[in-house]
């Protein structure tokens, strides 16, 4: 295929309530792309997609009097909230970038370090890079082990280990997150999508702080918002513990075999050390048919699972063209040494 | 080509003339549009589009027709829309040279028109191809600068030269529309969303000369149509070059996603190895004009689809070519 040169970057930041934060943002995403142009590297801001998400503040109008003053912002009105996964979405079918960036609204995810996820995907090989924060994002403790405490256990549930890098500073192959993007299906989780299409995830350790939390106390996540994203997590994953469910109706099946063996056994050889008779042989029918239903129940979850996947728009393949990096890997390698 | 009439509502004694050439897939969508917006008469006239001494007989005809038609009545404005083009993306040279040589004809006969009519204001329309003059670009906005890669582009800008040349004499519009899918009815050629549609439909197997990551920008054949009925309606105008795409990219995935979930079957799909249709093209929300409104692209193609189904219904004979044929007065 013909290259189209530079390796083109779309920002995308959905947006809820960020008037204050919004003209900052800009100004640091108009640097990015200013120092990328004066150095001369292989790599071009683009654009940047903001999605309104039926703002609850002024910031529809302060997006388009940048837009008018930018012409490589775009702006996306949604008509009514849809949630920061629906809006990320939006704005990624947007987005024509080799290389998509998502990011927050409220400065917590600094555009400079988008240089440092391209870096660690070009020459690490990544399609996903996740910016993780090496110190307390919220500096409150029970905020920060609340967070970290949900993703555990979602990776002990789910078996996928990719969860507890989820963030939504990533950066993301512009086809993967298209293509993750047009499958996903209402209650799809999007960075489950993601994990559909490719298993090079890594992460980048930043310095990330949410400003409006420590300043404001403000956050994003409640109690209630964090339920609902396990669910979906949950829905949009195979979950692991049905498999364990199934796992744990078979062992009970051979367990009240093998007693109905011995038991026969002794009934046969030996009659007179039964003192009790039938009880026994109840509790082994019991656990026999009680470990039958336990299998064929994880086996219709099983079932279940799968259409439930299938239906969330899980590919059956995916191709990826990697040689676009050819150019960033030159540069960065070069970089390095 | 097809001769349209457009009675002015103040004075019965004055008259618009719309002469169309090529009635394919947008052709026949801006008569469709021209009809809706009332007071219109049209009749089809012969165009030989292989033989060229037939074709000057036949444009010779058409001015006869014309200045039959003024019969007291002044045609106060003509308005000639070219839209015909039989080569596609992938045409060779050879067979884009007989187009352009049609195309110089009819330029010919507009300027000869524009010497005959005199106190008849002519337009120049021309849809060229904002995928053939900037494939391989995105993020195209208005600074941007054609480069084709193609015969076919290299073609197209070749006639947007020759309407540029015009605009000394009179006004000229070129219409640059990005992807086009719309019901086309039974003929025409077919992009991928019609063909995805069509096949998905009739259970074939569609083949996709694109990559599955290849991102386009798909619009609507009736909004064209009406954006450039509008041109040829309102009074006041002035030569404007239009990108006609939705600033909303798309890529293949996302159309057989969107295609797949509409229809409700299983496509069946045939991807090339070495695709040989499969840069990226993409446009900037600021390079539309401002007055542009596409349809978001799951309605657009739900209309198809409704569209597609209703002729199946119908036999598709009220769409085709054959309804454009019979004189009709509204």
């Amino acid at each position: 295929m013909l290259r189209d040169a530079p390796i083109s970057v779309s920002v995308v930041v959905p947006v809820y309530s960020g008037e204050v934060y919004l003209p900052v943002l800009v100004e640091h995403l108009e640097m990015v792309r200013a120092d990328w142009r004066v150095r001369s590297a292989p790599m071009d801001l683009s654009e940047v997609i903001f999605v309104d998400d039926a703002a609850v503040d002024g910031s529809p109008a302060v997006l388009d009097r940048l837009a008018k003053e930018h012409n490589w912002i775009t702006v996306i009105h949604m008509m009514r909230n849809f949630g920061q996964h629906a809006a990320t979405i939006a704005g990624i079918l947007h987005s024509s970038g080799d290389w998509v960036v998502t990011m927050d609204e409220d400065l917590q995810h600094p555009p400079a370090e988008i240089e440092n996820l391209l870096k660690q995907a070009v020459l690490g090989g990544a399609d996903i890079v996740y910016g993780r924060s090496v110190g307390a994002v919220h500096e409150v403790r029970s905020r920060d082990w609340t967070s970290k405490g949900f993703k555990r256990l979602m990776v002990f549930l789910t078996g996928n280990t990719s969860i507890a890098y989820f963030t939504s500073f990533r950066l993301l192959r512009g086809s993967l997150a298209r293509a993750a993007s047009s499958v996903c299906a209402y209650e799809t989780y999007f960075d489950v999508a993601l994990s559909w299409f490719t298993e090079s995830v890594q992460f980048c350790s930043l310095e990330l702080k949410d400003q409006r939390f420590i300043k404001g106390g403000r956050s994003g996540y409640s109690f209630g918002r964090l339920l609902t994203h396990a669910r979906r997590l949950l829905i949009s994953s195979q979950v692991k513990s049905v498999r364990l469910f199934g796992l744990f109706g078979l062992v009970v099946v051979a367990a009240s075999a093998i007693g109905g063996v011995s038991l026969l056994v002794e009934k046969i050889f030996s009659p007179e050390s039964i003192s009790i008779q039938g009880w026994t042989s109840l509790m082994l029918l019991l656990l026999l048919f009680g470990g039958i239903i336990t299998c064929m129940v994880s086996l219709a979850l099983e079932y279940l699972s799968t259409l439930i996947l299938a239906a969330n728009g899980k590919p059956i393949f995916f191709a990826v063209d990697r040689s676009i990096d050819g150019p960033l890997f030159k540069y960065f390698s070069s970089d390095a040494t | 080509m097809i001769l349209i009439f457009r009675q002015d509502k103040s004075t019965v004694c004055e008259c618009q003339a719309i002469a169309l050439f090529g009635v394919g897939l947008v052709g026949g969508a801006i008569v469709r549009a021209l009809l809706r917006h009332g007071g219109t008469t049209f009749s089809e006239l012969p165009l030989d589009w292989r033989d060229a001494s037939q074709r000057a007989v036949d444009l010779s005809c058409l001015t006869g027709t014309l200045l039959c038609q003024l019969n007291g009545m002044r045609i106060r404005r003509l308005d000639v829309i070219w839209a015909a083009g039989k080569a596609g993306f992938g045409a060779g040279r050879e067979e884009l040279a007989l187009e352009i040589g049609a195309f110089k004809e009819v330029l010919e006969w507009t300027r000869e028109s524009s010497r005959l009519l005199l106190s008849t204001k002519l337009i120049f329309h021309m849809l060229s191809s904002a995928g053939g003059l900037f494939e391989g670009q995105r993020f195209v906005d208005r600074s941007s600068r054609p480069q084709p890669r193609r015969a076919y582009g290299e073609a197209k800008m070749e006639q947007e030269e020759l309407v540029k040349s015009l605009r000394r004499h009179m006004d000229g519009h070129i219409y640059r529309p990005s992807s086009i899918y719309g019901f086309s009815g039974k003929a025409g050629r077919s992009g991928l969303i019609n063909t995805l549609i069509k096949n998905a439909k009739s259970r074939s197997v569609s083949r996709i000369f694109g990559g599955l990551d290849t991102v386009r920008d798909y619009v609507l054949v009736t909004d064209i149509a009406e954006f450039i009925a509008r041109r040829i309606i309102q009074a006041e105008t002035h030569s404007q070059t239009f990108i006609l795409a939705s600033g909303r990219t798309a890529s293949v995935t996302e159309i057989i996603q969107i295609t797949r979930r509409v229809i409700g079957t299983p496509l069946y799909l045939r991807l090339d190895p070495q695709p040989s249709n499969a840069s990226h093209i993409t446009f900037r929300p600021s390079a539309l004009p401002e007055d542009w409104r596409p349809i978001d692209l799951e309605t657009g193609i739900r209309l198809v689809v409704r569209e597609l189904s209703g002729s199946f219904e119908t036999g598709a004979k009220r769409f085709g070519s054959g309804s454009l044929a019979r004189q009709r007065g509204v």
